[in-house]
């Protein structure tokens, strides 16, 4: 018996040992310890915004005297919070540090990934095209030209407003709190910013604003970030009621602004029904039907049209227009250049190796997923606070690689519908790909076109990372050959012209008054 | 109206599939100290629907799935009413239709162990009682995101309770639950959803499970010769989420499944050690998993490798 204890009790250790390995916190976000700011940008304020023409747009009022009785009753109340924060408070106020853009980018990267997805057939069992009612659940598709869309939207609406909030800092100059009353207890390191208008407070409601304008069906998620991240402000002695009062005033300014240019913008012509987007075929093969058969996509059954067709429409934020950017044809299918690329991919179907499978789902960014666009910005986050950016500089590298990466979808869209060059698997059955082929045309490759505009853009920002974000983006656009559902051609055309697309925005920031 | 799905589940619970042997971790049979058995069992598993949430669906992408696995393994009794085991399964998963290439490689090594704490006379037969762990590990690195992944990627630790009681005729039942926990599943990429959050990591936090089964067989009083048994099997992930509609499968699903099954051993007495082993199983309801129709064999070869002085090479039933 002695010896049956024993052994039960090594099989039941055995168990457990295996068992113990598993405790884990897996985080939502990248994770960085609120930190000293690198500048503090005095003259941000007088930064040229995107959309707005100054900082001074928004008229805010000079705030009340640091000794009057209004304000000293506004640190009486934060000094009440900020001295007894529960549990959950503190993790809330680090949670979003002391950088909360960076925490709105990511919300609107899970937003993007919950909405990545197409929506239902209809009643006749056939994909309807890709767009839905705002009355419907899944609403909206959010896929690649929709997400790069939106995240330009957001990142510029948080650069304009922020300007916005820098400049009256430095208008009014209200002094930080733990400046005007030593004794705040101030959760983050002391940056010795002005605290009237809150950036914050102009950030999260200029994004939850815009979000709740693009996500109707989070409104209530949304609106409870929003108060969470502001609330926070004043639990971590950040800000007072009357800083974040004012900055609500900016975002709320702002955030009109953008979803009034959103409304215009052509977007909502992108998706076209069959009747119209059999026109568009028919055009593709008068153009091109001699050198290939138009794209087609081959699902089971297949999805009736591709998504948003005339997204080639939409206004841009910097490139003059799509014609400028188009590039010349693909190779014919059948010439040397076609031959040698489909022959690439044969032999990727039989014998692609364990890191080239990789690449391909490391850079997948598939459905379900924030997209290329929002792979990028996680990357631009984390050298953003490894750099010890201020808000306004942070926003500034957001909303430029957003409005580059953007202006990229709308010139890859135009050129993948003008062309209507077909993936490899339509144009040879034997070449299997790692996943499911987007459903839209090859030529160019979205991944690479955003990855060149977005790799340019970072490079200008931080010039000593260039190398590797070069890298990335050669990285992202090999990764669809890889995965095999792309040509080479697709993938190296769509990275140069994605390159050209950056060099267009960064010639904006050169003159915005930030270098 | 059927719905299809552009993505499908990663083939689950296969590591179940490799226990299905003449003796495993989750049966009542025992070898005696110094046997050996080793074997080569093939397994092939067909599905051409598979369940989203509860809606039964097929998928046009994927037409019928077939997954094969070979795998490697043996028996030895250590000492007596104490016996380790371990396999190793190649799986091949391979869709009849659509564009995307099928998956294969080295899935997951399995070690166990199995002690029998009881055996007692009752009535015309005898009640046994035993418990085995077991160690799953993922012995490649296959891609758990793979739309035809070979496997969950994650590492399992199952802890055993079996009964069973059979009579002096050789008819006997059995009973018996593991329960499963499981450490974390490593994705390629590094950005996930699933759960109603985004996760910046490509570290999955899988759902721990449970399986239990109900038994009814039939052994020659050799407790050797011939066998055959009936099984009914319940697979149950405590946690996870269902796949989404028009997503791809995620290892950390919710996967459930009910299954019915048969065994069948039989050990020629022209060929001394020889076995031949037949199984079937059919998956009757289910959540995020396919609907599977497995049937497989296998070919053991037992002999003494100690303890030879005993003249026969006969399990303990």
């Amino acid at each position: 018996m002695k010896n049956n204890n024993l052994i039960l009790t090594a099989l039941f250790s055995a168990t457990v040992l295996v068992f113990t390995s598993c405790e884990n916190d897996i985080p939502g976000g990248i994770v960085y310890e609120a930190y000293t700011f690198s500048s503090k940008d005095e003259d941000g304020g007088n930064w040229k915004p995107i959309l707005l023409t100054s900082g001074a747009d928004v008229i805010i009022d000079a705030p009340a005297d640091v000794t009057s009785a209004e304000y000293l009753a506004e640190l009486a109340e934060v000094k009440t919070f900020s001295s007894s924060l529960s549990a959950d408070q503190k993790e809330i106020v680090a949670y979003w540090g002391n950088n909360t853009a960076v925490r709105w980018m990511e919300i609107a990267e899970a937003l993007v990934a919950k909405y990545n997805l197409p929506p239902d057939p209809g009643p006749d069992g056939n994909y309807p095209p890709p767009t839905a009612s705002p009355l419907t659940s899944d609403f909206p598709f959010a896929h690649p030209p929709f997400a790069s869309r939106m995240y330009a939207h957001l990142s510029a609406s948080l650069y304009d407003a922020t300007i916005s909030t820098w400049h009256y800092k430095f208008t009014y100059n209200r002094p930080a709190l733990y400046v005007t009353d030593g004794s705040i207890t101030l959760a983050y390191p002391k940056n010795d910013i002005p605290s009237y208008p809150s950036e914050d407070a102009a950030i999260a409601m200029s994004a939850q604003n815009i979000l709740s304008f693009l996500f109707p069906n989070d409104v209530a998620f949304i609106a409870e970030k929003a108060k969470e991240c502001r609330d926070s402000r004043k639990w971590a002695g950040l800000a007072t009621e009357s800083d974040l009062v004012a900055g609500d005033s900016i975002g709320n300014y702002v955030s009109f602004i953008y979803i009034e240019r959103s409304k215009v913008d052509n977007a909502k012509f992108a998706q076209v029904d069959k009747a119209t987007y059999t026109l568009l075929e028919d055009t593709a093969t008068m153009l091109w039907g001699d050198q290939w058969q138009h794209w087609l996509n081959i699902d089971f059954p297949p999805r009736p049209v591709g998504v948003t067709p005339l997204f080639g429409n939409v206004t841009p934020w910097w490139i003059p227009n799509v014609e400028a950017l188009r590039p010349g044809p693909p190779p014919a299918i059948g010439s040397v250049a076609y031959l040698e690329a489909e022959e690439e991919l044969l032999d990727l179907t039989e014998n692609a190796t364990k890191e080239q499978e990789e690449m391909a789902f490391n850079w997948g960014d598939g459905p379900g997923t924030y997209t290329p666009c929002g792979h990028w910005n996680l990357l631009a986050a984390e050298k953003i606070v490894e750099a010890g950016l201020n808000p306004l500089r942070s926003v500034r590298i957001f909303a430029y690689l957003n409005t580059a990466m953007g202006d990229a979808g709308i010139s890859c869209w135009d050129t993948k519908y003008y062309y209507f060059y077909p993936r490899p698997s339509q144009a040879n059955p034997e070449i299997k790909s790692t996943f499911m082929t987007p459903n839209f045309p090859g030529y160019t490759s979205g991944h690479s076109t955003f990855s060149g505009a977005a790799a340019q853009v970072l490079s200008h920002f931080f010039p000593s990372d260039a190398n590797e974000f070069e890298n990335f983006a050669v990285e992202a656009s090999n990764s669809r050959i890889y995965g095999r559902i792309h040509f080479r051609f697709d993938c190296e055309v769509g990275l140069t012209v994605g390159n050209e697309v950056g060099d267009f925005a960064i010639s904006a920031a050169m003159v915005d008054g930030g270098e | 109206m059927r719905k299809f799905n552009f993505f499908y589940l990663v083939t689950c619970f296969l590591s179940i599939t490799s226990e299905v042997q003449a003796q495993t971790p989750s049966d009542a049979v025992l070898m005696n100290p110094g046997q050996f058995c080793g074997g080569i069992f093939y397994n092939n598993s067909t599905a051409s629907e598979y369940w989203q949430g509860d809606s039964l669906l097929a998928n046009g992408n994927v037409g019928t799935l077939t997954s094969q696995s070979i795998a490697a393994g043996f028996t030895l009794g250590i000492i007596k009413n104490l016996n380790i085991y371990a396999t190793l399964p190649w799986v091949k998963n391979s869709p009849s239709a659509g564009y995307v290439e099928s998956e294969s490689g080295i899935q997951d090594f399995l070690f166990a162990a199995k002690y029998q704490f009881l055996d007692k006379k009752v009535g015309a037969g005898h009640i046994k009682a035993l418990v085995s762990a077991t160690g799953i590990l993922p012995a490649s690195q296959y891609i758990p995101e793979h739309p035809y992944a070979i496997g969950l990627g994650c590492p399992d630790g199952i802890g055993r309770l079996i009964l069973a009681y059979k009579t002096d005729m050789g008819v006997y039942i059995k009973t018996q639950g593991g329960y499963h926990i499981r450490g974390n599943s490593e994705l390629v990429r590094g950005y996930y959803y699933t759960d109603n959050s985004a996760y910046q990591s490509n570290i999955v936090d899988m759902p721990n499970a449970v399986d239990y089964s109900a038994t009814v067989g039939y052994i020659t009083s050799d407790n050797l010769t011939f066998k055959a048994e009936a099984e009914f099997l319940i697979l149950n992930s405590l946690g996870g989420f269902d796949i989404r509609a028009w997503d791809q499968g995620f290892p950390s699903n919710e996967m459930d499944a009910m299954r019915i099954g048969a065994n069948f051993q039989y050990i020629p007495e022209f060929a001394k050690g020889l076995g031949l082993h037949v199984n079937t199983a059919y998956t009757l309801e289910g959540r995020n998993v396919w609907k599977t129709f497995n049937i497989g064999g296998g070919i053991t070869y037992f002999f003494n490798v100690w303890n030879k002085k005993e003249s026969t090479a006969t399990p303990t039933e």
